[in-house]
Parts: C-alpha cells; sequence; structure tokens
C-alpha cells in the first residue's frame, strides 16, 4: 500500500476501532450476541406482561346484575306485566316494612363496648358498656367443665325488668375465686353488685349495672353488659318488655 | 320521600321503588324500561326479605349512596360511609380473567376478615379450692379494643363465592414502595392460579375511624349484599 492508501486504511482502521473500542470495552462475556439479543427482549415482554397482571380497578357505576326475566316486547302483554309488578312490589315493601324494627330498640357493639339507644331508626342516646372479655375459665380438678365469657351475638328481646336485682351466682364465679361450690342456694346470692336495674335478655344474660366503672369502655365482664349508673337509668326508663336487643 | 319507623337502607330501597312508580303512574318512562327497573327493584326487595328473614350478619352496599350498612333482621346497626366503589378484574398479561356480570343484587356469603382479627383468649388460673378469702388473684385490666385489635392499613372481606372486598382508609396513597410491590405481588401470585381465590375484587375507601370500625366489630360469617344503580 502506497502514501495516501496507506493513511486511509490506517484511519478506517483507527475509525472501526473507535466504534469497536465501545464492544471491546465490554468484558468478553457479557458482549450481546443474538441469545443476548433475545434475552433482553423476552425480558422486556415479561415485564409488560408482568405491569399487565393483577386487577386492574375502574370505578363501579355500571349496573351489574343478572335478571330473572325480561319485559314484554308485546305492548297488552308489557301493560300487564307493568300492573302485575308494581302490585308485586307494595307487597314487597310491606313484607320488608313488618322486618324492620319499629319504635324503641337496643344495638350494641360488643368489640367497640357501646350500646346505643334506638328510636324508629334513629339513635337518641349512646353509652360506654362493657361486654365479654372472652376469657376461658376451666375446672380444675380432674374437672372438664369450661366457661368462655363471650357477649352472645344476634338479636334478643328484654325478657325481664329487674328493679335491685340480686345475683345468684352460678358455679363459674365460685371456681373463678377457688371457692367450693355451695349446697345451699342460699349461699349464691350476692346483693349489690348488679347495680340498680337489670334486664335480662335470655340465657343468664342481662345489661346491668357495676361496682367497676373505671372500666366501661374495656371487654371485662363474663358475657353480661355492664352499664354506668346513670346510662343504666335512662336506658331502664325507655326500654320495656319485649324491647329487641341487637348485639354484634 | 321521608318514612320514619324506618331504617335508612330501607328508606333508601323504598324511596326508589316509589320514585319508579310515581313515574309509572305519570306515564313519563318507557313502559319497558319501568318494567325492567321494577324487576330489578322487586329482586332486590325479595333478596332483603330473605336476608332479613334469617339469623345472619349483613353488609348492604349501596354505591350509589355511598354507604355500607350493618344489618341483622333488618336492622341497620350501623351505616358506613363509603367513598370510591371501585371494581377490579384480574387479568393476566392484560387479558381479562374475571367474571363481572352478576356481582349486585347477589347475596355473598360466609364473609371472613383478611388478614383475621386476632383473638388471644387469656385462660383464667383459679387459685387452688380452700386457698383463702383473698387469694383469687385480680384478674388484669384487659386492653381497650384499640389496643386489643390494632387494623392493618389495608384489609378486605372475603366471601366464599370468590368475591374480595378490599377496605383502604379514605385517602390512601398504597403506601411505600415496598408496600406497593408486595401487594403486586400478592396480587400477581393470586390471578395466575389455576383457580384463582378471587374472581372479583370491590375496592371502597372508608374514613380512618369507620375503616377501623368494620374491621374491629365486623361478626364472622358475615354476608354481602351490593345494590345496582338507581
Amino acid at each position: 500500500m502506497f502514501g495516501s492508501d496507506l493513511n486511509a486504511a490506517r484511519e478506517g482502521t483507527i475509525e472501526r476501532s473507535r466504534r469497536s473500542s465501545l464492544v471491546f470495552s465490554i468484558p468478553f462475556r457479557l458482549r450481546p450476541g443474538k441469545w443476548g439479543v433475545a434475552a433482553v427482549i423476552f425480558l422486556v415482554v415479561l415485564g409488560i406482561a408482568a405491569y399487565g397482571t393483577g386487577f386492574s380497578y375502574r370505578p363501579a357505576r355500571e349496573f351489574a346484575m343478572v335478571l330473572p326475566s325480561q319485559p314484554s316486547t308485546n305492548p297488552v302483554e308489557l301493560q300487564k306485566d307493568l300492573g302485575r309488578l308494581r302490585s308485586q312490589q307494595k307487597t314487597l315493601q310491606n313484607a320488608l316494612r313488618q322486618k324492620s324494627p319499629r319504635g324503641t330498640y337496643v344495638i350494641i357493639d360488643q368489640t367497640l363496648n357501646r350500646l346505643y339507644l334506638k328510636k324508629d331508626g334513629d339513635t337518641i342516646f349512646e353509652a360506654k358498656c362493657s361486654a365479654g372479655s372472652g376469657m376461658v375459665l376451666q375446672e380444675g380438678g380432674g374437672k372438664n367443665r369450661r366457661w368462655i365469657f363471650d357477649t352472645p351475638r344476634g338479636q334478643f328481646k328484654v325478657l325481664q325488668r329487674v328493679q335491685n336485682p340480686v345475683w345468684k351466682k352460678p358455679d363459674w364465679a365460685f371456681v373463678e375465686e377457688g371457692k367450693p361450690i355451695p349446697s345451699d342456694p342460699d349461699e349464691r346470692f350476692e346483693y349489690g353488685t348488679l347495680g340498680e336495674y337489670a334486664l335480662h335478655f335470655g340465657n343468664g344474660y342481662m345489661i346491668h349495672g357495676t361496682l367497676y366503672e373505671r372500666l366501661l369502655g374495656r371487654s371485662v365482664t363474663h358475657g353480661c353488659i355492664r352499664l354506668g349508673k346513670e346510662d343504666l337509668r335512662k336506658v331502664w326508663s325507655a326500654v320495656p318488655l319485649g324491647t329487641p336487643i341487637y348485639i354484634y | 320521600m321521608r318514612a320514619t319507623g324506618l331504617a335508612p337502607q330501607l328508606v333508601a330501597s323504598l324511596a326508589v321503588s316509589a320514585a319508579l312508580s310515581s313515574l309509572a303512574a305519570g306515564g313519563a318512562t318507557n313502559p319497558r324500561s319501568e318494567a325492567r327497573g321494577l324487576i330489578v327493584q322487586n329482586e332486590i326487595l325479595k333478596k332483603q326479605i330473605e336476608l332479613a328473614s334469617q339469623d345472619s350478619f349483613v353488609l348492604v352496599l349501596d354505591p350509589a349512596r355511598e354507604t355500607l350498612a350493618l344489618m341483622l333482621k333488618g336492622a341497620v346497626l350501623r351505616t358506613y360511609r363509603v367513598s370510591h366503589v371501585e371494581i377490579g378484574d384480574p387479568r393476566v398479561a392484560f387479558v381479562s380473567r374475571g367474571e363481572t356480570l352478576d356481582w349486585q343484587g347477589k347475596i355473598w356469603s360466609k364473609g371472613h376478615l383478611v388478614p383475621p382479627r386476632q383473638q388471644d383468649r387469656i385462660e383464667i388460673v383459679p387459685p387452688p379450692p380452700g386457698a383463702g378469702e383473698d387469694a383469687a388473684a385480680e384478674p388484669p385490666v384487659p386492653p381497650t379494643p384499640e389496643e386489643r385489635y390494632p387494623v392493618p392499613r389495608r384489609y378486605g372481606i372475603r366471601f366464599a363465592e370468590g368475591l374480595f372486598l378490599e377496605i383502604l382508609p379514605l385517602g390512601d396513597s398504597g403506601g411505600g414502595l415496598g408496600d406497593r410491590i408486595a401487594a403486586w405481588w400478592e396480587d400477581l401470585r393470586e390471578v395466575t392460579r389455576a383457580e384463582p381465590t378471587d374472581r372479583l375484587r370491590l375496592r371502597l375507601s372508608l374514613r380512618q375511624g369507620d375503616s377501623e370500625a368494620l374491621y374491629r366489630s365486623l361478626p364472622p360469617d358475615t354476608k354481602l349484599l351490593a345494590l345496582p344503580p338507581d
């Protein structure tokens, strides 16, 4: 090669060297061959697919209900259907009204320890109460009795109203204190611990007063609902026999 | 219409029915549309009567009125204000694998909290018999409900038929990057199962107080009824 050809060749070599220097600066094992490029493309596609995988959310505004039937397209039949459907609606509305409580009723949130006195759907009074602790008492001495101190959930009603109630202590009360269970029934009665009033709602559960008002708002009872003195007076005056009680 | 003596959810349901009826009397709407509306309302009323006849707790979701009501035997126990009701379809690589047709007007059953509310039962250890008058130990003062039941930032209620009701506090930004990655990974695992547990998700935003109260108070095996739009 002579003169200018040699220079041109040298410059070409230098230029190729500059371009390939980038490649040759990468360690040999990482240089992207065709498999590397395929891997990159695969990862990109996988990434896009992963981005599109999961739950896609949109505002829930659409109608999404399967109907049991469709209205007739025949005008005469349609008018008949309309009359029937309107009549059916009135019947159903009345039936639903019958199911809902009317007048005064009590709602108790046993987890948050709140009692609500309701009248015709409106809250007229709210009080802090105490519900069941959830604690477990296992009777010892080889006996298998076990008590769980939960307040039951469900619908109940006031079955009995008692002024100045006397507590007839059940067996667990003696077991809990490590005392023998008395054979004489008179030894079970305890005076003054239930407050001024008690509203029984079944299976031994009551709404009653307490000596431990500082613990109201906490789940401390053996299943009954405790109220403070003033709140108990308000509930007593507003809640007649048969009043529904809902506990959740 | 103001109907005294009735729970708010019932008032809403009856108000819509009354509106439809009055429109029918005035002849102001297409009769076929009116008939369709009546069919919808009557189906909802039937479902509500069915639920009010059972001993089950029910959540009634009304997206149009933005309320979620906990009910038992036709009585509204508590109403939670809801914002931003969203519906989520499971999808894999942008292809939907969900069923969104009939989540309204249908009873979803056996709702349970995810993660579950932990309940540690303390066992009372009675003193030995004859130990004496003062031997019974003073039981410990239990924690408040707020202390006893910490509420996760996000939680849900999973129903047996494949609906997951996700509850978010209002204004929730999704948490930090780690939280979002963890949530995305859980979603990915869920939708790529051969048989996904969640065929459909509803996402609700509740105020902080309501969100916490719902988590702490939700009874087990609660049912759900979602109302259609008016």
